[in-house]
Protein backbone atom coordinates (compact mmCIF):
# COMPACT_ATOMS: atom_id res chain seq x y z
CA UNK A 1 0.00 0.00 0.00
CA UNK A 2 3.00 2.24 -0.01
CA UNK A 3 3.21 2.99 -3.63
CA UNK A 4 -0.62 4.27 -4.00
CA UNK A 5 0.83 6.50 -0.73
CA UNK A 6 3.59 8.18 -2.33
CA UNK A 7 1.39 8.13 -5.80
CA UNK A 8 -0.76 10.74 -3.80
CA UNK A 9 2.01 12.76 -2.05
CA UNK A 10 3.70 12.92 -4.96
CA UNK A 11 0.50 14.48 -6.69
CA UNK A 12 0.38 16.91 -3.95
CA UNK A 13 4.04 17.87 -3.69
CA UNK A 14 4.08 18.53 -7.72
CA UNK A 15 1.28 21.02 -7.63
CA UNK A 16 2.08 24.24 -8.53
CA UNK A 17 1.12 27.39 -7.55
CA UNK A 18 -1.30 29.12 -10.18
CA UNK A 19 -0.84 32.84 -11.36
CA UNK A 20 -3.54 35.15 -11.10
CA UNK A 21 -3.37 36.10 -14.31
CA UNK A 22 -5.66 33.95 -16.74
CA UNK A 23 -3.51 35.13 -19.42
CA UNK A 24 -2.00 32.44 -21.60
CA UNK A 25 1.21 33.79 -21.35
CA UNK A 26 3.12 33.93 -18.02
CA UNK A 27 3.75 37.07 -16.53
CA UNK A 28 7.07 38.32 -16.26
CA UNK A 29 9.13 39.26 -12.88
CA UNK A 30 12.14 41.24 -12.88
CA UNK A 31 14.55 40.02 -10.86
CA UNK A 32 17.45 42.25 -9.25
CA UNK A 33 20.24 40.86 -7.01
CA UNK A 34 22.08 42.94 -4.99
CA UNK A 35 25.14 40.64 -4.10
CA UNK A 36 28.48 39.18 -4.86
CA UNK A 37 28.32 38.41 -8.86
CA UNK A 38 28.82 34.17 -7.99
CA UNK A 39 25.41 34.88 -5.62
CA UNK A 40 24.17 36.39 -8.32
CA UNK A 41 24.46 34.02 -10.50
CA UNK A 42 23.73 31.14 -8.90
CA UNK A 43 20.51 32.54 -7.40
CA UNK A 44 19.55 33.53 -11.26
CA UNK A 45 20.46 29.87 -12.49
CA UNK A 46 18.01 28.77 -9.37
CA UNK A 47 14.61 30.95 -10.84
CA UNK A 48 14.90 29.85 -13.92
CA UNK A 49 14.82 26.18 -12.70
CA UNK A 50 11.65 27.52 -10.46
CA UNK A 51 8.55 25.51 -11.11
CA UNK A 52 6.48 28.79 -10.91
CA UNK A 53 4.50 29.78 -13.24
CA UNK A 54 6.25 33.18 -14.31
CA UNK A 55 9.05 34.23 -16.23
CA UNK A 56 11.72 35.61 -14.50
CA UNK A 57 13.90 38.25 -16.14
CA UNK A 58 16.88 39.20 -14.18
CA UNK A 59 18.75 42.49 -14.59
CA UNK A 60 22.00 44.13 -13.04
CA UNK A 61 21.64 46.73 -10.25
CA UNK A 62 21.70 50.54 -11.08
CA UNK A 63 25.45 51.59 -11.25
CA UNK A 64 25.32 54.65 -12.70
CA UNK A 65 25.94 58.67 -11.09
CA UNK A 66 25.84 61.38 -13.75
CA UNK A 67 28.90 63.55 -13.65
CA UNK A 68 28.21 66.78 -12.10
CA UNK A 69 27.59 69.82 -14.16
CA UNK A 70 30.75 71.13 -15.43
CA UNK A 71 32.59 74.24 -13.43
CA UNK A 72 32.47 76.99 -15.18
CA UNK A 73 35.94 77.70 -14.09
CA UNK A 74 37.45 78.65 -17.76
CA UNK A 75 34.44 81.16 -18.16
CA UNK A 76 35.80 82.80 -15.19
CA UNK A 77 39.23 82.37 -16.03
CA UNK A 78 38.79 84.48 -18.97
CA UNK A 79 36.21 87.19 -17.72
CA UNK A 80 38.77 88.06 -14.88
CA UNK A 81 41.30 88.69 -17.75
CA UNK A 82 38.91 90.51 -19.67
CA UNK A 83 38.46 92.54 -16.52
CA UNK A 84 42.17 92.92 -16.45
CA UNK A 85 42.96 94.20 -19.66
CA UNK A 86 39.50 96.76 -19.83
CA UNK A 87 37.53 94.64 -22.17
CA UNK A 88 34.36 94.46 -20.05
CA UNK A 89 32.48 93.58 -22.54
CA UNK A 90 34.08 90.40 -23.32
CA UNK A 91 34.50 90.28 -19.43
CA UNK A 92 30.41 90.45 -19.82
CA UNK A 93 30.15 87.72 -22.61
CA UNK A 94 32.34 85.35 -20.89
CA UNK A 95 29.80 84.87 -17.64
CA UNK A 96 27.60 83.61 -20.46
CA UNK A 97 23.63 83.99 -19.36
CA UNK A 98 22.67 85.55 -16.55
CA UNK A 99 20.80 83.20 -14.63
CA UNK A 100 24.30 80.99 -14.43
CA UNK A 101 24.79 82.20 -11.08
CA UNK A 102 21.17 80.21 -10.25
CA UNK A 103 22.17 77.03 -12.32
CA UNK A 104 25.54 76.77 -9.82
CA UNK A 105 23.43 77.51 -6.72
CA UNK A 106 21.07 74.84 -8.20
CA UNK A 107 24.11 72.46 -8.39
CA UNK A 108 25.02 73.30 -4.98
CA UNK A 109 27.91 75.30 -6.06
CA UNK A 110 27.86 78.16 -3.82
CA UNK A 111 31.06 79.38 -4.79
CA UNK A 112 30.79 79.45 -8.46
CA UNK A 113 28.02 81.14 -8.02
CA UNK A 114 29.73 83.76 -6.13
CA UNK A 115 32.41 84.33 -8.25
CA UNK A 116 30.23 84.53 -11.27
CA UNK A 117 28.16 87.33 -9.35
CA UNK A 118 31.22 89.11 -7.97
CA UNK A 119 32.38 89.40 -11.74
CA UNK A 120 29.13 90.52 -12.84
CA UNK A 121 29.13 93.13 -10.75
CA UNK A 122 32.55 94.08 -11.62
CA UNK A 123 32.46 93.62 -15.51
CA UNK A 124 28.77 95.72 -15.35
CA UNK A 125 30.45 98.55 -12.98
CA UNK A 126 33.11 98.66 -15.93
CA UNK A 127 31.45 98.73 -18.50
CA UNK A 128 29.53 101.33 -16.88
CA UNK A 129 25.86 99.63 -16.39
CA UNK A 130 25.50 100.91 -12.74
CA UNK A 131 22.17 98.50 -12.79
CA UNK A 132 23.39 95.61 -13.45
CA UNK A 133 26.29 96.13 -11.25
CA UNK A 134 24.19 96.69 -8.51
CA UNK A 135 21.49 93.98 -8.99
CA UNK A 136 24.89 91.33 -9.09
CA UNK A 137 25.70 92.95 -5.87
CA UNK A 138 22.68 92.96 -4.54
CA UNK A 139 22.34 89.12 -4.97
CA UNK A 140 25.62 88.54 -3.91
CA UNK A 141 24.72 90.26 -0.49
CA UNK A 142 20.98 89.03 -0.24
CA UNK A 143 22.12 85.04 -1.04
CA UNK A 144 24.42 85.73 1.54
CA UNK A 145 27.37 83.73 -0.13
CA UNK A 146 30.65 84.46 1.18
CA UNK A 147 33.01 86.53 -0.99
CA UNK A 148 35.07 84.40 -2.90
CA UNK A 149 38.74 84.78 -2.89
CA UNK A 150 39.13 86.94 -6.14
CA UNK A 151 37.83 89.69 -4.16
CA UNK A 152 40.97 91.16 -3.80
CA UNK A 153 41.07 91.35 -7.70
CA UNK A 154 38.27 93.21 -8.48
CA UNK A 155 38.76 97.47 -8.48
CA UNK A 156 38.01 99.33 -5.07
CA UNK A 157 34.60 100.72 -6.44
CA UNK A 158 33.18 97.25 -6.92
CA UNK A 159 34.86 96.34 -3.44
CA UNK A 160 32.57 99.17 -2.25
CA UNK A 161 29.48 98.31 -3.86
CA UNK A 162 29.50 95.16 -2.47
CA UNK A 163 30.06 96.47 0.92
CA UNK A 164 27.16 98.82 0.46
CA UNK A 165 24.79 95.98 -0.92
CA UNK A 166 26.06 93.88 2.02
CA UNK A 167 25.13 97.20 4.78
CA UNK A 168 21.43 97.49 3.02
CA UNK A 169 18.64 96.00 5.68
CA UNK A 170 16.68 93.93 3.75
CA UNK A 171 13.83 92.43 5.79
CA UNK A 172 13.04 88.68 6.61
CA UNK A 173 9.94 87.65 4.66
CA UNK A 174 8.24 84.32 5.77
CA UNK A 175 8.66 82.06 2.94
CA UNK A 176 6.47 78.64 2.64
CA UNK A 177 7.53 75.79 0.17
CA UNK A 178 4.99 72.78 -0.66
CA UNK A 179 5.96 70.66 -3.11
CA UNK A 180 3.70 68.03 -4.96
CA UNK A 181 6.68 65.78 -4.07
CA UNK A 182 6.00 64.80 -0.08
CA UNK A 183 8.45 65.46 1.92
CA UNK A 184 11.01 66.78 -0.82
CA UNK A 185 14.23 68.01 0.59
CA UNK A 186 14.78 71.96 -0.11
CA UNK A 187 17.97 73.73 -0.48
CA UNK A 188 17.77 77.32 -0.21
CA UNK A 189 20.72 79.53 -1.88
CA UNK A 190 22.99 76.15 -1.81
CA UNK A 191 23.13 75.95 1.66
CA UNK A 192 23.78 73.33 3.66
CA UNK A 193 21.05 73.33 5.68
CA UNK A 194 17.86 71.85 4.41
CA UNK A 195 14.15 71.57 5.07
CA UNK A 196 11.33 68.67 3.99
CA UNK A 197 8.56 70.34 2.72
CA UNK A 198 6.21 71.45 3.28
CA UNK A 199 8.52 74.21 5.19
CA UNK A 200 8.02 77.67 6.35
CA UNK A 201 11.09 79.70 6.62
CA UNK A 202 12.73 83.14 6.77
CA UNK A 203 14.57 84.61 3.77
CA UNK A 204 16.03 88.34 3.39
CA UNK A 205 13.93 90.47 0.94
CA UNK A 206 15.26 89.47 -2.24
CA UNK A 207 15.78 86.64 -4.90
CA UNK A 208 16.90 83.50 -3.97
CA UNK A 209 17.43 79.95 -5.46
CA UNK A 210 15.59 76.98 -4.50
CA UNK A 211 16.42 73.71 -5.03
CA UNK A 212 13.92 70.38 -4.59
CA UNK A 213 14.66 67.09 -4.82
CA UNK A 214 12.85 63.95 -3.71
CA UNK A 215 13.19 60.25 -4.12
CA UNK A 216 11.82 59.54 -7.72
CA UNK A 217 11.36 62.82 -8.78
CA UNK A 218 13.42 65.05 -11.38
CA UNK A 219 15.44 68.08 -9.64
CA UNK A 220 14.14 71.17 -9.59
CA UNK A 221 15.73 74.53 -9.51
CA UNK A 222 13.44 77.60 -9.11
CA UNK A 223 14.62 81.36 -8.99
CA UNK A 224 12.14 82.82 -6.52
CA UNK A 225 11.77 86.42 -5.17
CA UNK A 226 10.80 87.16 -1.71
CA UNK A 227 8.69 90.35 -1.20
CA UNK A 228 6.95 91.06 2.06
CA UNK A 229 5.08 90.53 3.70
CA UNK A 230 5.03 86.89 2.90
CA UNK A 231 5.63 84.29 -0.13
CA UNK A 232 3.92 81.11 -0.60
CA UNK A 233 4.58 79.14 -3.54
CA UNK A 234 4.07 74.96 -4.18
CA UNK A 235 6.50 73.45 -6.44
CA UNK A 236 5.19 71.00 -9.14
CA UNK A 237 8.07 67.95 -9.22
CA UNK A 238 8.59 65.56 -12.33
CA UNK A 239 8.00 62.39 -11.77
CA UNK A 240 11.80 61.31 -12.44
CA UNK A 241 12.94 59.22 -15.54
CA UNK A 242 14.11 55.53 -15.48
CA UNK A 243 17.99 57.41 -15.60
CA UNK A 244 17.50 59.82 -13.54
CA UNK A 245 15.91 57.00 -10.74
CA UNK A 246 18.53 54.38 -11.26
CA UNK A 247 21.00 57.58 -10.64
CA UNK A 248 19.21 58.62 -7.38
CA UNK A 249 19.18 54.67 -6.34
CA UNK A 250 22.82 54.74 -7.21
CA UNK A 251 24.03 57.87 -5.23
CA UNK A 252 21.34 56.98 -2.22
CA UNK A 253 21.19 53.13 -1.90
CA UNK A 254 23.41 51.66 -4.09
CA UNK A 255 26.42 51.04 -1.68
CA UNK A 256 24.12 50.93 1.83
CA UNK A 257 23.46 47.54 3.30
CA UNK A 258 19.60 47.87 2.56
CA UNK A 259 18.88 48.08 -0.68
CA UNK A 260 15.63 46.32 -0.01
CA UNK A 261 13.90 49.40 2.13
CA UNK A 262 10.68 50.71 1.06
CA UNK A 263 12.68 53.88 -0.46
CA UNK A 264 15.05 52.07 -2.02
CA UNK A 265 12.58 49.14 -3.75
CA UNK A 266 10.70 52.04 -5.27
CA UNK A 267 13.00 53.78 -6.71
CA UNK A 268 14.83 50.55 -8.18
CA UNK A 269 11.25 49.57 -9.76
CA UNK A 270 11.46 52.93 -11.43
CA UNK A 271 14.99 52.84 -12.26
CA UNK A 272 14.16 49.09 -13.96
CA UNK A 273 11.53 49.85 -15.29
CA UNK A 274 9.92 46.80 -13.10
CA UNK A 275 5.99 46.89 -12.33
CA UNK A 276 6.77 43.77 -10.57
CA UNK A 277 10.03 43.65 -8.69
CA UNK A 278 11.86 40.86 -6.83
CA UNK A 279 14.91 42.09 -4.71
CA UNK A 280 17.13 39.49 -3.51
CA UNK A 281 19.84 40.52 -1.15
CA UNK A 282 22.52 38.72 0.26
CA UNK A 283 24.74 39.14 3.11
CA UNK A 284 27.68 36.76 2.71
CA UNK A 285 29.64 34.98 4.82
CA UNK A 286 30.28 31.87 6.87
CA UNK A 287 26.51 31.38 5.89
CA UNK A 288 24.67 33.38 3.73
CA UNK A 289 21.37 35.58 5.03
CA UNK A 290 19.00 36.11 2.38
CA UNK A 291 16.56 38.19 1.86
CA UNK A 292 13.57 38.66 -0.87
CA UNK A 293 11.16 41.37 -0.98
CA UNK A 294 8.36 41.85 -3.86
CA UNK A 295 7.11 45.05 -4.99
CA UNK A 296 4.51 45.80 -6.98
CA UNK A 297 4.52 49.07 -8.74
CA UNK A 298 6.91 50.54 -6.63
CA UNK A 299 5.19 49.57 -3.48
CA UNK A 300 6.58 46.54 -1.46
CA UNK A 301 4.22 43.65 -0.84
CA UNK A 302 6.26 40.81 0.40
CA UNK A 303 9.19 40.37 2.65
CA UNK A 304 10.91 37.08 3.37
CA UNK A 305 14.63 35.92 4.72
CA UNK A 306 16.50 33.07 5.67
CA UNK A 307 19.22 33.44 7.82
CA UNK A 308 22.03 30.83 8.50
CA UNK A 309 21.68 29.44 4.49
CA UNK A 310 24.38 26.88 3.93
CA UNK A 311 25.80 28.01 0.48
CA UNK A 312 25.10 24.83 -1.48
CA UNK A 313 21.85 25.50 -0.17
CA UNK A 314 21.22 28.77 -1.49
CA UNK A 315 19.45 27.16 -4.79
CA UNK A 316 16.24 25.89 -2.50
CA UNK A 317 16.55 28.82 0.06
CA UNK A 318 16.22 31.42 -3.16
CA UNK A 319 13.21 29.43 -4.66
CA UNK A 320 11.64 29.16 -1.33
CA UNK A 321 11.61 32.08 -0.71
CA UNK A 322 10.62 33.45 -4.15
CA UNK A 323 7.45 31.60 -4.39
CA UNK A 324 6.95 32.65 -0.75
CA UNK A 325 6.91 36.18 -1.57
CA UNK A 326 5.28 35.87 -4.84
CA UNK A 327 2.13 34.21 -3.21
CA UNK A 328 2.22 36.18 -0.55
CA UNK A 329 2.40 39.51 -2.51
CA UNK A 330 -0.68 38.11 -4.50
CA UNK A 331 1.33 37.47 -7.95
CA UNK A 332 0.21 34.01 -7.53
CA UNK A 333 -2.10 32.58 -5.88
CA UNK A 334 -1.41 30.27 -3.01
CA UNK A 335 -2.02 26.53 -3.74
CA UNK A 336 -4.77 25.04 -3.26
CA UNK A 337 -5.70 22.67 -0.61
CA UNK A 338 -4.62 19.17 -1.31
CA UNK A 339 -8.33 18.02 -1.82
CA UNK A 340 -8.91 20.67 -3.98
CA UNK A 341 -6.40 19.69 -6.74
CA UNK A 342 -7.77 17.92 -9.54
CA UNK A 343 -4.45 15.73 -9.42
CA UNK A 344 -5.08 14.31 -5.85
CA UNK A 345 -8.62 12.94 -6.78
CA UNK A 346 -6.63 11.05 -9.71
CA UNK A 347 -4.20 9.74 -7.61
CA UNK A 348 -6.93 9.10 -4.95
CA UNK A 349 -8.48 6.98 -8.03
CA UNK A 350 -5.41 5.25 -9.23
CA UNK A 351 -4.91 4.15 -5.80
CA UNK A 352 -8.14 2.91 -5.02
CA UNK A 353 -7.60 1.30 -8.41
CA UNK A 354 -4.41 -0.56 -7.40
CA UNK A 355 -5.69 -1.33 -3.91
CA UNK A 356 -9.01 -3.26 -5.49
CA UNK A 357 -6.67 -5.17 -8.05
CA UNK A 358 -4.74 -5.82 -5.12
CA UNK A 359 -7.04 -6.65 -3.12
CA UNK A 360 -8.78 -8.94 -5.97
CA UNK A 361 -5.49 -10.57 -6.87
CA UNK A 362 -5.13 -11.85 -2.72
CA UNK A 363 -9.04 -12.69 -2.30
CA UNK A 364 -9.02 -14.67 -5.58
CA UNK A 365 -5.46 -15.48 -5.79
CA UNK A 366 -5.47 -18.70 -7.60
CA UNK A 367 -4.92 -22.07 -5.55
CA UNK A 368 -3.69 -25.25 -6.93
CA UNK A 369 -4.38 -28.20 -4.44
CA UNK A 370 -2.50 -31.01 -5.50
CA UNK A 371 -4.29 -34.82 -4.13
CA UNK A 372 -1.72 -37.86 -3.29
CA UNK A 373 -1.59 -40.67 -1.42
CA UNK B 1 8.02 5.21 -20.07
CA UNK B 2 10.01 3.36 -17.70
CA UNK B 3 7.74 3.99 -14.54
CA UNK B 4 5.09 1.99 -16.37
CA UNK B 5 7.10 -0.52 -17.29
CA UNK B 6 7.92 -0.72 -13.64
CA UNK B 7 4.54 -0.79 -12.62
CA UNK B 8 3.39 -3.27 -14.68
CA UNK B 9 6.32 -5.60 -13.94
CA UNK B 10 5.49 -4.82 -10.19
CA UNK B 11 1.95 -6.69 -11.00
CA UNK B 12 2.88 -9.00 -12.82
CA UNK B 13 5.36 -10.33 -10.24
CA UNK B 14 2.59 -9.41 -8.12
CA UNK B 15 0.50 -11.82 -10.08
CA UNK B 16 2.38 -13.99 -10.17
CA UNK B 17 3.71 -14.31 -6.62
CA UNK B 18 -0.01 -15.24 -5.87
CA UNK B 19 -0.55 -18.11 -7.43
CA UNK B 20 -0.02 -20.90 -4.85
CA UNK B 21 0.75 -24.51 -5.49
CA UNK B 22 0.05 -27.09 -2.31
CA UNK B 23 -0.17 -30.88 -1.71
CA UNK B 24 -3.20 -32.65 0.22
CA UNK B 25 -2.57 -36.02 0.97
CA UNK B 26 -4.79 -38.84 1.16
CA UNK B 27 -5.21 -40.77 4.68
CA UNK B 28 -6.28 -43.49 6.30
CA UNK B 29 -5.88 -42.88 9.95
CA UNK B 30 -2.58 -44.31 11.75
CA UNK B 31 -4.19 -47.72 12.08
CA UNK B 32 -6.14 -47.66 8.85
CA UNK B 33 -9.36 -46.93 10.55
CA UNK B 34 -10.82 -45.45 7.60
CA UNK B 35 -10.12 -48.87 5.57
CA UNK B 36 -13.51 -50.23 6.46
CA UNK B 37 -15.37 -49.25 3.32
CA UNK B 38 -12.47 -51.98 1.69
CA UNK B 39 -13.36 -54.84 4.35
CA UNK B 40 -17.00 -55.48 3.53
CA UNK B 41 -18.53 -58.19 3.08
CA UNK B 42 -21.74 -59.14 0.95
CA UNK B 43 -24.76 -60.93 2.24
CA UNK B 44 -23.41 -63.99 1.47
CA UNK B 45 -19.99 -63.24 3.76
CA UNK B 46 -17.60 -62.61 0.79
CA UNK B 47 -15.35 -59.98 0.71
CA UNK B 48 -16.42 -57.95 -1.86
CA UNK B 49 -12.64 -57.35 -2.04
CA UNK B 50 -12.16 -60.93 -3.70
CA UNK B 51 -14.52 -59.37 -6.41
CA UNK B 52 -10.84 -59.14 -8.09
CA UNK B 53 -9.93 -62.55 -8.58
CA UNK B 54 -9.94 -64.27 -11.46
CA UNK B 55 -11.01 -67.70 -12.45
CA UNK B 56 -7.81 -69.06 -11.47
CA UNK B 57 -7.57 -67.31 -8.11
CA UNK B 58 -5.41 -64.35 -9.24
CA UNK B 59 -5.99 -61.44 -8.07
CA UNK B 60 -5.96 -58.72 -10.96
CA UNK B 61 -5.42 -54.89 -10.47
CA UNK B 62 -8.49 -52.69 -9.16
CA UNK B 63 -8.82 -49.30 -10.02
CA UNK B 64 -9.56 -46.95 -7.40
CA UNK B 65 -11.18 -43.47 -8.99
CA UNK B 66 -11.03 -40.63 -6.67
CA UNK B 67 -13.96 -38.26 -7.46
CA UNK B 68 -15.30 -34.83 -6.14
CA UNK B 69 -18.57 -34.99 -5.18
CA UNK B 70 -20.01 -31.32 -5.82
CA UNK B 71 -21.92 -30.50 -2.56
CA UNK B 72 -23.35 -26.99 -3.34
CA UNK B 73 -22.24 -25.80 0.13
CA UNK B 74 -21.29 -27.43 3.63
CA UNK B 75 -23.47 -30.23 5.00
CA UNK B 76 -22.54 -32.04 8.23
CA UNK B 77 -19.90 -35.03 7.63
CA UNK B 78 -22.37 -37.59 9.34
CA UNK B 79 -23.80 -39.82 6.72
CA UNK B 80 -27.21 -38.74 7.42
CA UNK B 81 -26.38 -35.18 7.53
CA UNK B 82 -24.70 -35.87 3.82
CA UNK B 83 -28.25 -37.93 2.92
CA UNK B 84 -30.35 -35.40 3.91
CA UNK B 85 -28.37 -32.17 2.18
CA UNK B 86 -28.45 -34.33 -1.12
CA UNK B 87 -32.02 -34.31 -1.22
CA UNK B 88 -31.98 -31.18 -2.86
CA UNK B 89 -28.85 -30.67 -4.04
CA UNK B 90 -26.57 -32.35 -7.07
CA UNK B 91 -24.34 -34.29 -4.84
CA UNK B 92 -22.72 -35.65 -7.95
CA UNK B 93 -18.95 -36.05 -8.99
CA UNK B 94 -17.55 -33.22 -11.05
CA UNK B 95 -17.11 -34.94 -14.55
CA UNK B 96 -13.56 -33.20 -15.52
CA UNK B 97 -11.71 -33.96 -11.80
CA UNK B 98 -11.81 -37.80 -11.54
CA UNK B 99 -8.49 -39.50 -11.37
CA UNK B 100 -8.17 -43.02 -11.21
CA UNK B 101 -4.59 -45.07 -10.36
CA UNK B 102 -4.32 -48.57 -10.22
CA UNK B 103 -3.56 -50.53 -7.28
CA UNK B 104 -2.99 -54.26 -6.87
CA UNK B 105 -4.46 -56.02 -3.69
CA UNK B 106 -3.79 -59.14 -1.90
CA UNK B 107 -6.21 -62.17 -1.47
CA UNK B 108 -7.93 -61.31 1.94
CA UNK B 109 -9.66 -64.63 2.04
CA UNK B 110 -9.18 -66.68 5.29
CA UNK B 111 -7.73 -63.40 7.05
CA UNK B 112 -8.48 -62.02 10.26
CA UNK B 113 -10.40 -58.78 9.86
CA UNK B 114 -7.19 -57.06 11.46
CA UNK B 115 -5.04 -59.11 9.31
CA UNK B 116 -7.29 -57.91 6.07
CA UNK B 117 -6.70 -54.25 7.52
CA UNK B 118 -3.10 -54.42 7.75
CA UNK B 119 -2.91 -55.83 4.12
CA UNK B 120 -5.09 -52.97 3.05
CA UNK B 121 -2.74 -50.39 4.67
CA UNK B 122 0.02 -51.52 3.10
CA UNK B 123 -1.30 -51.32 -0.32
CA UNK B 124 -2.14 -48.01 0.55
CA UNK B 125 0.85 -47.02 1.78
CA UNK B 126 2.59 -48.74 -1.23
CA UNK B 127 0.70 -46.03 -3.69
CA UNK B 128 2.42 -43.32 -1.19
CA UNK B 129 2.90 -40.29 -3.18
CA UNK B 130 1.20 -40.95 -6.01
CA UNK B 131 -0.14 -37.50 -7.58
CA UNK B 132 -3.99 -38.17 -8.11
CA UNK B 133 -4.78 -34.73 -9.27
CA UNK B 134 -2.81 -31.03 -9.69
CA UNK B 135 -5.56 -29.21 -9.10
CA UNK B 136 -8.95 -29.80 -7.25
CA UNK B 137 -12.01 -27.79 -7.39
CA UNK B 138 -11.87 -24.62 -5.09
CA UNK B 139 -15.82 -25.37 -3.65
CA UNK B 140 -17.35 -27.34 -1.11
CA UNK B 141 -16.49 -31.30 -2.07
CA UNK B 142 -16.90 -34.65 -0.78
CA UNK B 143 -13.98 -36.64 -1.69
CA UNK B 144 -14.60 -40.02 -2.47
CA UNK B 145 -12.28 -42.86 -3.41
CA UNK B 146 -14.22 -46.13 -4.76
CA UNK B 147 -12.49 -49.41 -5.21
CA UNK B 148 -13.55 -52.13 -8.80
CA UNK B 149 -12.80 -54.29 -10.51
CA UNK B 150 -13.66 -52.51 -13.62
CA UNK B 151 -10.73 -50.61 -15.31
CA UNK B 152 -9.62 -46.96 -15.01
CA UNK B 153 -10.01 -46.74 -18.49
CA UNK B 154 -13.73 -48.20 -18.38
CA UNK B 155 -14.40 -45.66 -15.85
CA UNK B 156 -12.90 -42.65 -18.08
CA UNK B 157 -15.04 -39.31 -18.36
CA UNK B 158 -17.14 -40.20 -21.81
CA UNK B 159 -16.75 -37.95 -24.86
CA UNK B 160 -20.12 -36.80 -24.29
CA UNK B 161 -19.23 -35.28 -20.68
CA UNK B 162 -20.52 -37.90 -18.38
CA UNK B 163 -18.74 -40.32 -16.07
CA UNK B 164 -20.25 -44.16 -16.46
CA UNK B 165 -21.37 -45.70 -13.82
CA UNK B 166 -19.86 -47.99 -11.21
CA UNK B 167 -21.13 -51.82 -12.09
CA UNK B 168 -22.03 -52.57 -8.77
CA UNK B 169 -21.34 -55.82 -9.09
CA UNK B 170 -17.55 -55.64 -9.21
CA UNK B 171 -17.12 -52.42 -6.50
CA UNK B 172 -14.67 -53.65 -3.96
CA UNK B 173 -14.75 -50.66 -1.44
CA UNK B 174 -15.52 -47.32 -0.72
CA UNK B 175 -14.40 -44.47 1.58
CA UNK B 176 -14.95 -40.98 1.65
CA UNK B 177 -14.52 -37.58 3.35
CA UNK B 178 -15.94 -35.07 5.07
CA UNK B 179 -17.35 -32.07 3.00
CA UNK B 180 -14.17 -30.06 2.75
CA UNK B 181 -12.85 -27.01 1.05
CA UNK B 182 -9.68 -28.23 -0.29
CA UNK B 183 -7.88 -25.12 -1.01
CA UNK B 184 -8.34 -23.83 2.20
CA UNK B 185 -7.57 -27.26 4.39
CA UNK B 186 -5.06 -27.22 6.49
CA UNK B 187 -3.51 -31.30 7.04
CA UNK B 188 -4.21 -34.22 5.51
CA UNK B 189 -7.86 -35.64 3.79
CA UNK B 190 -9.00 -38.47 6.14
CA UNK B 191 -11.09 -40.77 4.09
CA UNK B 192 -13.54 -43.20 5.95
CA UNK B 193 -16.62 -45.44 5.61
CA UNK B 194 -19.44 -45.38 8.11
CA UNK B 195 -20.65 -48.66 9.45
CA UNK B 196 -20.94 -51.25 12.06
CA UNK B 197 -20.75 -54.43 10.49
CA UNK B 198 -18.90 -56.30 7.87
CA UNK B 199 -22.06 -57.05 6.24
CA UNK B 200 -21.71 -53.04 4.50
CA UNK B 201 -21.61 -54.24 0.59
CA UNK B 202 -25.04 -51.94 0.18
CA UNK B 203 -23.13 -48.52 1.82
CA UNK B 204 -20.52 -49.42 -0.43
CA UNK B 205 -23.11 -49.27 -3.09
CA UNK B 206 -24.73 -46.05 -2.39
CA UNK B 207 -21.35 -44.74 -1.27
CA UNK B 208 -20.77 -45.49 -5.21
CA UNK B 209 -23.61 -43.80 -6.48
CA UNK B 210 -23.53 -41.32 -8.72
CA UNK B 211 -25.82 -39.20 -6.91
CA UNK B 212 -25.40 -40.46 -3.11
CA UNK B 213 -29.34 -40.64 -2.73
CA UNK B 214 -30.89 -42.77 -0.03
CA UNK B 215 -31.18 -46.22 -1.71
CA UNK B 216 -33.77 -48.85 0.04
CA UNK B 217 -32.12 -52.57 0.04
CA UNK B 218 -32.41 -54.28 -3.17
CA UNK B 219 -34.10 -57.73 -1.65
Amino acid sequence: MTAPLMLILAAASAAPSAPISTDADRPTVTVAIAGSPAAASQIDAALHAAPEPVRYHAVPLPNAIPPPPPIPTSALADARQAYVRGDFSRCLASLGRADAATDALGAGDALTASRLLLWSAACHLGDGDQRGARDAAESLAVLALPPPPDVGSVSQEVEALLARARASARPDVPVRIETSAPGAELVIDGRSQRCAAPCTLPLPTGAHVVRAEADGYEVLVRRIVAAPPSLQLRLDLTPASPEVAAAQWTARYGHGTEPDAARSVRLLSTALRAPRLLLFSVDEGRTLRVRCAVAVDGEISARAERVDVDPRQLDAAVRGLASDVLVRGRLLEPAPALHQRPEFWIAVGVAAAIAAGATAVVATRNVHTGIQF
Amino acid sequence: MRATSVVVTGLGLLLASCVQTRQVELTFGDEGEGLDGFMCRDPAGAPILDRLQDGAGQMLPAALVLDFIRLGGLPGCRSGQVMSWCVDHPCAPIASHRACVEAQFSSVDGLTRPQMRASLQQVMTSLKGTLLTGDAPDEFVLVRLVGTAQSCDQLAQLPDGTLPAFDDSKLVGCVYSCPVLLDSLQGDLFLGFDTLTDLCEQGVRVCAAGDLHWQPIQL
